[in-house]
Protein backbone atom coordinates (compact mmCIF):
# COMPACT_ATOMS: atom_id res chain seq x y z
CA UNK A 1 0.00 0.00 0.00
CA UNK A 2 2.83 2.36 0.83
CA UNK A 3 4.31 1.64 -2.60
CA UNK A 4 1.02 2.55 -4.17
CA UNK A 5 0.99 5.91 -2.45
CA UNK A 6 4.50 6.67 -3.53
CA UNK A 7 3.87 6.11 -7.22
CA UNK A 8 0.34 7.22 -7.93
CA UNK A 9 0.26 10.96 -7.47
CA UNK A 10 -2.98 12.81 -6.78
CA UNK A 11 -4.40 13.85 -10.15
CA UNK A 12 -5.69 17.36 -9.60
CA UNK A 13 -5.21 19.05 -6.32
CA UNK A 14 -4.86 17.20 -3.08
CA UNK A 15 -8.23 16.67 -1.47
CA UNK A 16 -7.94 17.04 2.26
CA UNK A 17 -11.35 15.54 2.94
CA UNK A 18 -11.68 11.95 3.91
CA UNK A 19 -13.79 9.49 2.01
CA UNK A 20 -16.85 9.24 4.23
CA UNK A 21 -17.91 12.92 4.04
CA UNK A 22 -17.26 12.89 0.28
CA UNK A 23 -19.59 9.92 -0.11
CA UNK A 24 -22.20 11.45 2.19
CA UNK A 25 -22.17 14.66 0.12
CA UNK A 26 -22.44 12.61 -3.07
CA UNK A 27 -25.44 10.68 -1.75
CA UNK A 28 -27.14 13.92 -0.70
CA UNK A 29 -26.48 15.50 -4.09
CA UNK A 30 -27.80 12.51 -6.03
CA UNK A 31 -30.90 12.21 -3.85
CA UNK A 32 -31.55 15.91 -4.29
CA UNK A 33 -31.23 15.93 -8.09
CA UNK A 34 -34.46 15.02 -9.84
CA UNK A 35 -32.88 14.36 -13.24
CA UNK A 36 -30.69 11.58 -11.82
CA UNK A 37 -33.76 9.61 -10.77
CA UNK A 38 -34.41 8.60 -14.37
CA UNK A 39 -31.02 6.92 -14.54
CA UNK A 40 -31.52 5.14 -11.24
CA UNK A 41 -35.01 3.87 -12.02
CA UNK A 42 -35.17 0.08 -11.91
CA UNK A 43 -31.47 -0.16 -11.02
CA UNK A 44 -30.72 -1.64 -7.59
CA UNK A 45 -27.05 -2.44 -7.10
CA UNK A 46 -24.95 -2.25 -3.97
CA UNK A 47 -21.95 -0.03 -4.55
CA UNK A 48 -18.74 -0.84 -2.67
CA UNK A 49 -16.14 1.89 -2.40
CA UNK A 50 -12.66 0.81 -1.31
CA UNK A 51 -9.68 3.07 -0.64
CA UNK A 52 -6.61 1.08 -1.61
CA UNK A 53 -4.21 3.19 0.46
CA UNK A 54 -6.10 3.52 3.73
CA UNK A 55 -7.98 0.24 3.50
CA UNK A 56 -11.30 1.98 4.24
CA UNK A 57 -14.40 0.31 2.82
CA UNK A 58 -17.87 1.76 2.50
CA UNK A 59 -20.99 0.66 0.73
CA UNK A 60 -24.35 2.10 -0.17
CA UNK A 61 -27.42 0.75 -1.92
CA UNK A 62 -29.49 2.06 -4.78
CA UNK A 63 -33.18 1.42 -4.24
CA UNK A 64 -36.30 3.12 -5.58
CA UNK A 65 -34.10 5.68 -7.36
CA UNK A 66 -32.54 6.77 -4.06
CA UNK A 67 -29.12 6.14 -2.55
CA UNK A 68 -28.85 4.93 1.02
CA UNK A 69 -26.40 6.53 3.42
CA UNK A 70 -22.90 5.05 3.09
CA UNK A 71 -22.02 2.56 5.81
CA UNK A 72 -18.70 1.11 6.79
CA UNK A 73 -17.85 -2.31 5.39
CA UNK A 74 -18.23 -4.34 2.24
CA UNK A 75 -21.70 -4.96 0.82
CA UNK A 76 -22.42 -8.58 0.01
CA UNK A 77 -25.66 -8.34 -1.94
CA UNK A 78 -26.12 -10.07 -5.32
CA UNK A 79 -25.77 -7.12 -7.68
CA UNK A 80 -22.43 -5.64 -6.66
CA UNK A 81 -20.37 -2.85 -8.12
CA UNK A 82 -16.93 -2.21 -6.65
CA UNK A 83 -14.87 0.94 -7.04
CA UNK A 84 -11.28 0.89 -5.85
CA UNK A 85 -8.67 3.65 -5.88
CA UNK A 86 -6.55 5.84 -3.66
CA UNK A 87 -8.66 7.78 -1.19
CA UNK A 88 -7.76 11.10 -2.83
CA UNK A 89 -8.85 9.79 -6.25
CA UNK A 90 -12.14 8.50 -4.86
CA UNK A 91 -12.81 11.84 -3.18
CA UNK A 92 -12.18 13.65 -6.46
CA UNK A 93 -14.47 11.28 -8.35
CA UNK A 94 -17.30 11.63 -5.83
CA UNK A 95 -17.00 15.41 -5.69
CA UNK A 96 -16.96 15.92 -9.46
CA UNK A 97 -13.33 17.03 -9.64
CA UNK A 98 -12.29 14.06 -11.75
CA UNK A 99 -13.89 12.37 -14.74
CA UNK A 100 -14.32 8.73 -13.62
CA UNK A 101 -13.94 7.28 -17.11
CA UNK A 102 -10.69 9.11 -17.57
CA UNK A 103 -9.49 7.91 -14.18
CA UNK A 104 -10.37 4.35 -15.21
CA UNK A 105 -8.60 4.71 -18.56
CA UNK A 106 -5.52 6.04 -16.82
CA UNK A 107 -5.54 3.07 -14.48
CA UNK A 108 -6.16 5.21 -11.39
CA UNK A 109 -9.67 3.95 -10.67
CA UNK A 110 -10.73 0.32 -10.86
CA UNK A 111 -14.41 -0.22 -11.65
CA UNK A 112 -15.57 -3.80 -11.20
CA UNK A 113 -18.95 -3.79 -12.88
CA UNK A 114 -20.56 -4.92 -16.07
CA UNK A 115 -20.48 -2.54 -19.04
CA UNK A 116 -23.92 -1.06 -18.50
CA UNK A 117 -23.44 -0.54 -14.77
CA UNK A 118 -20.22 1.29 -15.54
CA UNK A 119 -21.98 3.54 -18.04
CA UNK A 120 -24.84 4.20 -15.58
CA UNK A 121 -22.43 5.26 -12.87
CA UNK A 122 -20.71 7.56 -15.32
CA UNK A 123 -24.08 8.91 -16.45
CA UNK A 124 -24.84 9.96 -12.88
CA UNK A 125 -21.59 11.97 -12.83
CA UNK A 126 -22.43 13.44 -16.24
CA UNK A 127 -25.80 14.66 -15.04
CA UNK A 128 -24.47 15.98 -11.74
CA UNK A 129 -21.39 17.76 -13.04
CA UNK A 130 -21.68 17.75 -16.82
CA UNK A 131 -18.01 16.91 -17.38
CA UNK B 1 -17.04 -23.88 -5.68
CA UNK B 2 -17.70 -20.20 -6.22
CA UNK B 3 -14.10 -19.65 -7.32
CA UNK B 4 -14.32 -22.54 -9.77
CA UNK B 5 -17.53 -21.12 -11.27
CA UNK B 6 -15.97 -17.68 -11.57
CA UNK B 7 -12.87 -19.14 -13.23
CA UNK B 8 -15.10 -21.11 -15.62
CA UNK B 9 -16.89 -17.90 -16.59
CA UNK B 10 -13.58 -16.17 -17.38
CA UNK B 11 -12.46 -19.19 -19.40
CA UNK B 12 -15.77 -19.09 -21.29
CA UNK B 13 -15.40 -15.38 -22.03
CA UNK B 14 -11.81 -15.80 -23.21
CA UNK B 15 -12.52 -18.89 -25.33
CA UNK B 16 -15.84 -17.55 -26.57
CA UNK B 17 -14.27 -14.34 -27.86
CA UNK B 18 -11.64 -16.32 -29.78
CA UNK B 19 -13.89 -19.10 -31.04
CA UNK B 20 -15.57 -17.50 -34.02
CA UNK B 21 -17.05 -19.06 -37.13
CA UNK B 22 -13.98 -17.89 -39.05
CA UNK B 23 -11.82 -20.35 -37.14
CA UNK B 24 -13.27 -23.34 -38.99
CA UNK B 25 -12.61 -21.66 -42.33
CA UNK B 26 -9.05 -20.90 -41.27
CA UNK B 27 -8.37 -24.52 -40.35
CA UNK B 28 -9.66 -25.60 -43.75
CA UNK B 29 -7.46 -23.00 -45.44
CA UNK B 30 -4.44 -24.26 -43.51
CA UNK B 31 -4.82 -27.64 -45.23
CA UNK B 32 -3.78 -25.79 -48.38
CA UNK B 33 -0.65 -24.40 -46.76
CA UNK B 34 0.85 -27.33 -44.88
CA UNK B 35 0.31 -31.04 -44.43
CA UNK B 36 -2.01 -32.38 -41.74
CA UNK B 37 0.87 -33.21 -39.37
CA UNK B 38 2.46 -29.79 -39.83
CA UNK B 39 -0.94 -28.14 -39.42
CA UNK B 40 -1.40 -29.83 -36.06
CA UNK B 41 2.05 -28.74 -34.94
CA UNK B 42 1.38 -25.19 -36.18
CA UNK B 43 -1.82 -25.03 -34.13
CA UNK B 44 0.01 -26.23 -31.01
CA UNK B 45 2.88 -23.77 -31.52
CA UNK B 46 0.52 -20.87 -32.20
CA UNK B 47 -1.31 -21.80 -28.99
CA UNK B 48 1.96 -21.87 -27.07
CA UNK B 49 2.86 -18.44 -28.48
CA UNK B 50 -0.50 -17.07 -27.38
CA UNK B 51 -0.13 -18.59 -23.90
CA UNK B 52 3.25 -16.88 -23.57
CA UNK B 53 1.70 -13.60 -24.75
CA UNK B 54 -1.14 -14.08 -22.28
CA UNK B 55 1.30 -14.02 -19.34
CA UNK B 56 2.36 -10.49 -20.34
CA UNK B 57 -1.25 -9.40 -20.85
CA UNK B 58 -2.17 -10.87 -17.45
CA UNK B 59 0.62 -8.87 -15.83
CA UNK B 60 -0.71 -5.69 -17.45
CA UNK B 61 -4.24 -6.54 -16.34
CA UNK B 62 -3.11 -7.06 -12.75
CA UNK B 63 -1.33 -3.70 -12.86
CA UNK B 64 -4.46 -1.98 -14.19
CA UNK B 65 -7.39 -4.14 -13.05
CA UNK B 66 -10.69 -3.45 -14.85
CA UNK B 67 -9.10 -0.89 -17.17
CA UNK B 68 -10.21 -1.07 -20.81
CA UNK B 69 -7.19 -3.08 -21.89
CA UNK B 70 -5.20 -1.92 -24.85
CA UNK B 71 -5.86 1.80 -24.44
CA UNK B 72 -4.67 1.90 -20.84
CA UNK B 73 -1.72 -0.45 -21.19
CA UNK B 74 -0.28 1.19 -24.29
CA UNK B 75 -0.93 4.73 -23.09
CA UNK B 76 0.89 4.05 -19.83
CA UNK B 77 3.81 2.46 -21.67
CA UNK B 78 4.19 4.44 -24.89
CA UNK B 79 2.08 7.57 -24.52
CA UNK B 80 -1.13 8.85 -25.99
CA UNK B 81 -0.36 8.86 -29.72
CA UNK B 82 0.97 5.29 -30.02
CA UNK B 83 -1.89 4.07 -27.87
CA UNK B 84 -4.55 5.80 -29.98
CA UNK B 85 -2.99 4.55 -33.22
CA UNK B 86 -2.87 0.93 -32.06
CA UNK B 87 -6.37 1.09 -30.56
CA UNK B 88 -7.69 2.43 -33.88
CA UNK B 89 -5.90 -0.34 -35.74
CA UNK B 90 -7.28 -2.92 -33.33
CA UNK B 91 -10.84 -1.67 -33.71
CA UNK B 92 -10.47 -1.83 -37.51
CA UNK B 93 -9.27 -5.41 -37.17
CA UNK B 94 -12.23 -6.28 -34.94
CA UNK B 95 -14.58 -4.83 -37.56
CA UNK B 96 -12.88 -6.90 -40.27
CA UNK B 97 -13.24 -10.11 -38.29
CA UNK B 98 -16.90 -9.29 -37.64
CA UNK B 99 -17.40 -8.69 -41.35
CA UNK B 100 -15.92 -12.06 -42.25
CA UNK B 101 -18.21 -13.69 -39.66
CA UNK B 102 -21.24 -12.07 -41.24
CA UNK B 103 -20.05 -13.35 -44.63
CA UNK B 104 -19.64 -16.89 -43.31
CA UNK B 105 -23.03 -16.76 -41.64
CA UNK B 106 -24.57 -15.83 -44.97
CA UNK B 107 -22.83 -18.81 -46.57
CA UNK B 108 -24.24 -21.14 -43.90
CA UNK B 109 -27.79 -19.94 -44.55
CA UNK B 110 -27.27 -20.15 -48.29
CA UNK B 111 -25.94 -23.70 -47.91
CA UNK B 112 -29.07 -24.60 -45.93
CA UNK B 113 -31.18 -23.61 -48.88
CA UNK B 114 -32.29 -20.15 -47.85
CA UNK B 115 -32.24 -18.30 -51.13
CA UNK B 116 -31.35 -14.90 -49.82
CA UNK B 117 -28.58 -12.64 -50.94
CA UNK B 118 -25.51 -12.92 -48.67
CA UNK B 119 -25.48 -9.15 -48.38
CA UNK B 120 -29.02 -9.15 -46.98
CA UNK B 121 -28.18 -11.88 -44.44
CA UNK B 122 -25.11 -9.97 -43.26
CA UNK B 123 -26.91 -6.65 -43.00
CA UNK B 124 -30.02 -8.08 -41.29
CA UNK B 125 -28.00 -10.09 -38.74
CA UNK B 126 -25.80 -7.17 -37.84
CA UNK B 127 -28.72 -4.78 -37.63
CA UNK B 128 -30.55 -7.17 -35.32
CA UNK B 129 -27.57 -7.46 -32.97
CA UNK B 130 -27.06 -3.68 -33.00
CA UNK B 131 -30.74 -3.12 -32.17
CA UNK B 132 -30.54 -5.63 -29.28
CA UNK B 133 -27.56 -3.72 -27.94
CA UNK B 134 -29.32 -0.37 -28.40
CA UNK B 135 -32.27 -1.47 -26.29
CA UNK B 136 -29.82 -2.51 -23.62
CA UNK B 137 -30.18 -6.28 -23.78
CA UNK B 138 -27.09 -7.76 -22.22
CA UNK B 139 -26.23 -11.43 -22.25
CA UNK B 140 -25.83 -12.76 -18.70
CA UNK B 141 -22.50 -14.39 -17.96
CA UNK B 142 -24.16 -17.73 -17.27
CA UNK B 143 -25.64 -17.71 -20.78
CA UNK B 144 -22.23 -16.97 -22.25
CA UNK B 145 -20.82 -19.90 -20.30
CA UNK B 146 -23.56 -22.21 -21.60
CA UNK B 147 -23.18 -21.06 -25.21
CA UNK B 148 -19.42 -21.58 -25.21
CA UNK B 149 -19.87 -24.95 -23.53
CA UNK B 150 -22.43 -26.03 -26.13
CA UNK B 151 -20.19 -24.98 -28.96
CA UNK B 152 -17.14 -26.78 -27.60
CA UNK B 153 -19.13 -29.90 -26.72
CA UNK B 154 -20.88 -29.97 -30.10
CA UNK B 155 -17.64 -29.78 -32.05
CA UNK B 156 -15.98 -32.41 -29.86
CA UNK B 157 -18.95 -34.76 -30.32
CA UNK B 158 -18.87 -34.41 -34.10
CA UNK B 159 -15.10 -34.84 -34.08
CA UNK B 160 -15.39 -37.94 -31.87
CA UNK B 161 -17.90 -39.50 -34.27
CA UNK B 162 -15.68 -38.65 -37.20
CA UNK B 163 -12.64 -40.22 -35.61
CA UNK B 164 -14.34 -43.31 -34.21
CA UNK B 165 -16.84 -43.94 -36.97
CA UNK B 166 -16.97 -47.43 -38.48
CA UNK B 167 -16.23 -46.35 -42.01
CA UNK B 168 -14.09 -43.31 -42.25
CA UNK B 169 -14.62 -42.18 -45.79
CA UNK B 170 -12.21 -40.53 -48.09
CA UNK B 171 -8.62 -41.18 -47.24
CA UNK B 172 -6.94 -37.90 -46.42
CA UNK B 173 -4.83 -36.68 -49.27
CA UNK B 174 -2.33 -34.06 -48.21
CA UNK B 175 -2.45 -31.17 -50.63
CA UNK B 176 1.20 -30.39 -50.07
CA UNK B 177 4.04 -32.68 -49.13
CA UNK B 178 5.03 -33.09 -45.50
CA UNK B 179 7.08 -30.29 -44.09
CA UNK B 180 10.78 -30.58 -44.69
CA UNK B 181 13.65 -28.16 -44.54
CA UNK B 182 12.52 -26.47 -47.76
CA UNK B 183 9.01 -26.10 -46.39
CA UNK B 184 10.07 -24.07 -43.40
CA UNK B 185 8.51 -20.95 -44.83
CA UNK B 186 5.19 -22.72 -45.34
CA UNK B 187 5.35 -24.01 -41.79
CA UNK B 188 6.03 -20.53 -40.37
CA UNK B 189 3.16 -19.22 -42.46
CA UNK B 190 1.01 -21.98 -40.96
CA UNK B 191 1.94 -20.84 -37.44
CA UNK B 192 1.21 -17.19 -38.21
CA UNK B 193 -2.17 -18.04 -39.75
CA UNK B 194 -2.95 -20.35 -36.83
CA UNK B 195 -2.53 -17.38 -34.47
CA UNK B 196 -5.79 -16.16 -36.00
CA UNK B 197 -7.51 -19.07 -34.25
CA UNK B 198 -6.84 -17.48 -30.85
CA UNK B 199 -7.41 -13.80 -31.59
CA UNK B 200 -9.59 -12.22 -28.93
CA UNK B 201 -8.63 -14.38 -25.92
CA UNK B 202 -7.35 -11.21 -24.22
CA UNK B 203 -10.79 -9.54 -24.16
CA UNK B 204 -11.41 -11.20 -20.80
CA UNK B 205 -9.07 -8.79 -18.99
CA UNK B 206 -11.55 -5.96 -18.24
CA UNK B 207 -14.26 -8.32 -17.02
CA UNK B 208 -12.97 -9.15 -13.53
CA UNK B 209 -15.64 -8.90 -10.85
CA UNK B 210 -13.23 -7.70 -8.17
CA UNK B 211 -9.56 -7.18 -7.30
CA UNK B 212 -9.31 -10.87 -6.36
CA UNK B 213 -9.91 -11.87 -9.99
CA UNK B 214 -6.60 -10.38 -11.10
CA UNK B 215 -4.44 -12.34 -8.67
CA UNK B 216 -4.79 -15.68 -10.39
CA UNK B 217 -8.21 -16.21 -11.99
CA UNK B 218 -7.88 -14.02 -15.06
CA UNK B 219 -4.17 -14.84 -15.52
CA UNK B 220 -5.05 -18.55 -15.39
CA UNK B 221 -8.23 -18.29 -17.45
CA UNK B 222 -6.38 -17.28 -20.64
CA UNK B 223 -3.96 -20.25 -20.80
CA UNK B 224 -6.83 -22.62 -19.94
CA UNK B 225 -8.99 -21.12 -22.68
CA UNK B 226 -6.15 -21.30 -25.20
CA UNK B 227 -5.36 -24.89 -24.20
CA UNK B 228 -9.01 -25.81 -24.58
CA UNK B 229 -9.07 -24.21 -28.02
CA UNK B 230 -5.91 -26.08 -29.06
CA UNK B 231 -7.60 -29.37 -28.17
CA UNK B 232 -10.75 -28.32 -29.99
CA UNK B 233 -8.93 -27.26 -33.16
CA UNK B 234 -6.78 -30.40 -33.16
CA UNK B 235 -9.90 -32.53 -32.84
CA UNK B 236 -11.62 -30.57 -35.61
CA UNK B 237 -8.67 -30.80 -38.01
CA UNK B 238 -8.23 -34.50 -37.24
CA UNK B 239 -11.92 -35.03 -37.97
CA UNK B 240 -11.63 -33.17 -41.28
CA UNK B 241 -8.57 -35.17 -42.17
CA UNK B 242 -10.39 -38.43 -41.36
CA UNK B 243 -13.73 -37.68 -42.96
CA UNK B 244 -13.27 -35.21 -45.79
CA UNK B 245 -11.12 -34.82 -48.83
CA UNK B 246 -8.57 -32.31 -47.55
CA UNK B 247 -7.83 -31.09 -51.07
CA UNK B 248 -11.46 -30.22 -51.58
CA UNK B 249 -11.94 -28.63 -48.19
CA UNK B 250 -9.24 -25.98 -48.66
CA UNK B 251 -11.54 -23.47 -50.26
CA UNK B 252 -14.58 -24.44 -48.23
CA UNK B 253 -15.40 -21.53 -45.92
CA UNK B 254 -17.90 -23.61 -43.95
CA UNK B 255 -16.14 -26.98 -43.57
CA UNK B 256 -17.97 -27.65 -40.30
CA UNK B 257 -21.18 -28.17 -42.28
CA UNK B 258 -19.62 -30.77 -44.55
CA UNK B 259 -18.04 -32.45 -41.53
CA UNK B 260 -21.35 -32.58 -39.69
CA UNK B 261 -23.05 -34.18 -42.67
CA UNK B 262 -20.21 -36.65 -43.27
CA UNK B 263 -20.27 -37.88 -39.67
CA UNK B 264 -23.86 -37.66 -38.46
CA UNK B 265 -25.87 -37.08 -41.60
CA UNK B 266 -28.65 -34.50 -41.49
CA UNK B 267 -28.51 -34.33 -37.68
CA UNK B 268 -24.81 -33.45 -37.77
CA UNK B 269 -25.38 -30.94 -40.54
CA UNK B 270 -28.07 -29.04 -38.66
CA UNK B 271 -26.19 -29.35 -35.38
CA UNK B 272 -23.20 -27.63 -36.95
CA UNK B 273 -25.46 -25.00 -38.52
CA UNK B 274 -27.00 -24.31 -35.12
CA UNK B 275 -23.59 -24.11 -33.44
CA UNK B 276 -22.27 -21.80 -36.14
CA UNK B 277 -25.25 -19.51 -35.69
CA UNK B 278 -24.73 -19.59 -31.93
CA UNK B 279 -21.04 -18.75 -32.26
CA UNK B 280 -21.73 -15.92 -34.69
CA UNK B 281 -24.44 -14.29 -32.60
CA UNK B 282 -22.48 -14.65 -29.35
CA UNK B 283 -19.33 -13.14 -30.78
CA UNK B 284 -21.22 -10.39 -32.64
CA UNK B 285 -22.90 -9.41 -29.40
CA UNK B 286 -19.76 -9.59 -27.28
CA UNK B 287 -17.69 -7.82 -29.94
CA UNK B 288 -20.12 -4.94 -30.34
CA UNK B 289 -20.42 -4.58 -26.56
CA UNK B 290 -16.66 -4.51 -26.04
CA UNK B 291 -15.90 -2.21 -28.98
CA UNK B 292 -18.68 0.23 -28.07
CA UNK B 293 -17.42 0.36 -24.49
CA UNK B 294 -14.01 1.39 -25.85
CA UNK B 295 -15.53 4.01 -28.16
CA UNK B 296 -17.64 5.37 -25.28
CA UNK B 297 -14.57 5.65 -23.06
CA UNK B 298 -12.61 7.42 -25.82
CA UNK B 299 -15.46 9.86 -26.23
CA UNK B 300 -15.61 10.57 -22.50
CA UNK B 301 -11.87 11.10 -22.70
CA UNK B 302 -12.70 13.67 -25.39
CA UNK B 303 -10.60 12.10 -28.11
CA UNK B 304 -13.79 11.21 -30.01
CA UNK B 305 -16.78 13.52 -30.57
CA UNK B 306 -19.22 13.99 -27.70
CA UNK B 307 -22.09 12.31 -29.56
CA UNK B 308 -20.24 8.97 -29.24
CA UNK B 309 -20.93 9.21 -25.47
CA UNK B 310 -24.68 9.59 -25.98
CA UNK B 311 -26.30 7.10 -23.62
CA UNK B 312 -29.71 5.72 -22.80
CA UNK B 313 -30.75 7.05 -19.40
CA UNK B 314 -33.01 4.04 -18.92
CA UNK B 315 -30.79 1.12 -19.84
CA UNK B 316 -27.32 2.64 -19.65
CA UNK B 317 -26.58 1.47 -23.19
CA UNK B 318 -23.97 3.66 -24.91
CA UNK B 319 -26.19 4.46 -27.91
CA UNK B 320 -23.80 6.73 -29.82
CA UNK B 321 -20.91 4.30 -29.49
CA UNK B 322 -23.05 1.30 -30.51
CA UNK B 323 -24.30 3.16 -33.58
CA UNK B 324 -20.76 4.13 -34.60
CA UNK B 325 -19.42 0.59 -34.10
CA UNK B 326 -22.46 -0.82 -35.92
CA UNK B 327 -21.93 1.55 -38.85
CA UNK B 328 -18.23 0.63 -39.14
CA UNK B 329 -19.05 -3.07 -38.91
CA UNK B 330 -21.78 -2.75 -41.50
CA UNK B 331 -19.45 -0.95 -43.92
CA UNK B 332 -16.78 -3.62 -43.45
CA UNK B 333 -19.40 -6.35 -43.93
CA UNK B 334 -20.73 -4.86 -47.14
CA UNK B 335 -17.18 -4.46 -48.48
CA UNK B 336 -16.19 -8.02 -47.54
CA UNK B 337 -19.32 -9.65 -48.93
CA UNK B 338 -19.23 -7.51 -52.07
CA UNK B 339 -15.58 -8.28 -52.86
CA UNK B 340 -15.53 -11.81 -51.42
CA UNK B 341 -11.93 -11.23 -50.32
CA UNK B 342 -12.28 -13.31 -47.18
CA UNK B 343 -8.70 -14.53 -47.02
CA UNK B 344 -7.24 -11.09 -47.72
CA UNK B 345 -9.16 -9.66 -44.78
CA UNK B 346 -8.07 -12.57 -42.60
CA UNK B 347 -4.32 -12.27 -43.25
CA UNK B 348 -4.45 -8.52 -42.65
CA UNK B 349 -6.23 -9.20 -39.34
CA UNK B 350 -3.50 -11.68 -38.39
CA UNK B 351 -0.78 -9.15 -39.19
CA UNK B 352 -2.50 -6.48 -37.09
CA UNK B 353 -3.01 -8.81 -34.15
CA UNK B 354 0.62 -9.96 -34.21
CA UNK B 355 1.72 -6.33 -34.19
CA UNK B 356 -0.56 -5.53 -31.26
CA UNK B 357 0.53 -8.60 -29.28
CA UNK B 358 4.17 -7.62 -29.85
CA UNK B 359 3.40 -4.09 -28.61
CA UNK B 360 1.73 -5.47 -25.48
CA UNK B 361 4.78 -7.56 -24.63
CA UNK B 362 7.06 -4.54 -24.94
CA UNK B 363 4.53 -2.51 -22.92
CA UNK B 364 4.91 -5.04 -20.10
CA UNK B 365 8.68 -4.72 -20.17
CA UNK B 366 8.58 -0.92 -20.35
CA UNK B 367 6.12 -0.62 -17.48
CA UNK B 368 8.37 -2.74 -15.28
CA UNK B 369 10.80 0.19 -15.57
CA UNK B 370 8.32 3.09 -15.59
CA UNK B 371 6.11 1.76 -12.82
CA UNK B 372 8.50 -0.54 -11.04
CA UNK B 373 7.19 0.30 -7.57
CA UNK B 374 3.54 -0.42 -8.27
CA UNK B 375 2.16 -3.71 -7.03
CA UNK B 376 1.50 -6.46 -9.54
CA UNK B 377 -0.61 -9.27 -8.11
CA UNK B 378 0.53 -11.32 -11.09
CA UNK B 379 3.89 -11.19 -12.84
CA UNK B 380 4.81 -13.05 -16.02
CA UNK B 381 7.14 -15.93 -15.14
CA UNK B 382 9.05 -15.48 -18.42
CA UNK B 383 12.49 -13.90 -18.28
CA UNK B 384 12.59 -10.46 -19.97
CA UNK B 385 14.90 -11.71 -22.72
CA UNK B 386 12.43 -14.41 -23.70
CA UNK B 387 9.60 -11.89 -23.66
CA UNK B 388 11.62 -9.54 -25.87
CA UNK B 389 12.32 -12.32 -28.35
CA UNK B 390 8.64 -13.26 -28.53
CA UNK B 391 7.77 -9.59 -28.89
CA UNK B 392 10.07 -9.38 -31.92
CA UNK B 393 8.95 -12.68 -33.42
CA UNK B 394 5.27 -11.80 -33.40
CA UNK B 395 5.41 -8.89 -35.88
CA UNK B 396 7.70 -11.04 -38.06
CA UNK B 397 5.05 -13.77 -38.07
CA UNK B 398 2.45 -11.17 -38.96
CA UNK B 399 4.49 -10.06 -41.96
CA UNK B 400 4.82 -13.72 -42.90
CA UNK B 401 1.04 -13.97 -42.93
CA UNK B 402 0.87 -11.04 -45.37
CA UNK B 403 3.40 -12.74 -47.65
CA UNK B 404 1.35 -15.93 -47.59
CA UNK B 405 -1.48 -14.27 -49.48
CA UNK B 406 -0.54 -15.62 -52.87
CA UNK B 407 -3.54 -14.37 -54.84
CA UNK B 408 -2.09 -10.89 -54.83
CA UNK B 409 0.66 -10.24 -52.26
CA UNK B 410 0.55 -6.54 -53.06
CA UNK B 411 -3.10 -6.38 -52.00
CA UNK B 412 -2.23 -7.77 -48.58
CA UNK B 413 0.71 -5.40 -48.08
CA UNK B 414 -1.22 -2.45 -49.47
CA UNK B 415 -4.25 -3.24 -47.34
CA UNK B 416 -2.16 -3.61 -44.20
CA UNK B 417 -0.18 -0.43 -44.72
CA UNK B 418 -3.30 1.49 -45.72
CA UNK B 419 -4.87 0.50 -42.40
CA UNK B 420 -1.70 1.38 -40.48
CA UNK B 421 -1.61 4.77 -42.23
CA UNK B 422 -5.32 5.21 -41.54
CA UNK B 423 -4.82 4.47 -37.85
CA UNK B 424 -1.94 6.96 -37.63
CA UNK B 425 -4.12 9.65 -39.22
CA UNK B 426 -7.04 8.70 -36.97
CA UNK B 427 -4.81 9.00 -33.90
CA UNK B 428 -3.63 12.42 -35.06
CA UNK B 429 -7.22 13.60 -35.60
CA UNK B 430 -8.24 12.29 -32.19
CA UNK B 431 -5.38 14.20 -30.58
CA UNK B 432 -6.42 17.36 -32.41
CA UNK B 433 -10.02 16.84 -31.26
CA UNK B 434 -8.84 16.31 -27.70
CA UNK B 435 -6.76 19.49 -27.70
CA UNK B 436 -9.71 21.51 -28.99
CA UNK B 437 -12.12 20.03 -26.47
CA UNK B 438 -10.24 20.08 -23.21
CA UNK B 439 -12.24 18.68 -20.34
CA UNK B 440 -13.82 21.31 -18.18
CA UNK B 441 -11.89 21.68 -14.98
CA UNK B 442 -14.04 21.95 -11.93
CA UNK B 443 -12.62 24.22 -9.32
CA UNK B 444 -12.07 22.80 -5.88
Amino acid sequence: MAENQAVKQPLVSEQKRTLQPCLADFVAKVNGTASVKRILKGWNPTINVQASDTGEKFNFNVKDSMLSQPVVGEGQAGHLITLQALESVLCQVFTGALNPVRANLDGNLAVFANDQDGVKLDAVCLVLWGM
Amino acid sequence: MRAVYELAVYVAISAGMALTTNCFSMIASLFGVVSYAALSLAIVLAGVFCILVSTSIAELASLFPSAPGLRTYLKAAFGDYVSLALVSLYLMMAAMIGAVQAYILSLVLSDMGFTVLPLIVGVVTLTAVVVLNLVGMQMPRAVQLIMTGLLVAGILVVAAFALSGPAPSPVPVPTVPAVGASDLQAFLTGISLAIFLFIGFEWVTPTGTGPHAYRWMIPLSMPIAIGLLVILYLAFSAAISASLDTAGVVNNLIPQMALGRATLGAVGYYLMAFLTLLAALASFNAGIMAASRMVYALSRERVLPAWCAWISMRSGAPLGAILLVGAILLTATVATIHTGKYMLVTVIAVAIECLVYGALIFATLRLRVLRSAEPRPFKSPLPPLAQGLIGLMLPALGLGALMSYTESPFSAWNGFFALVAGSLVAAMLMRVHHNRHKPATIAD
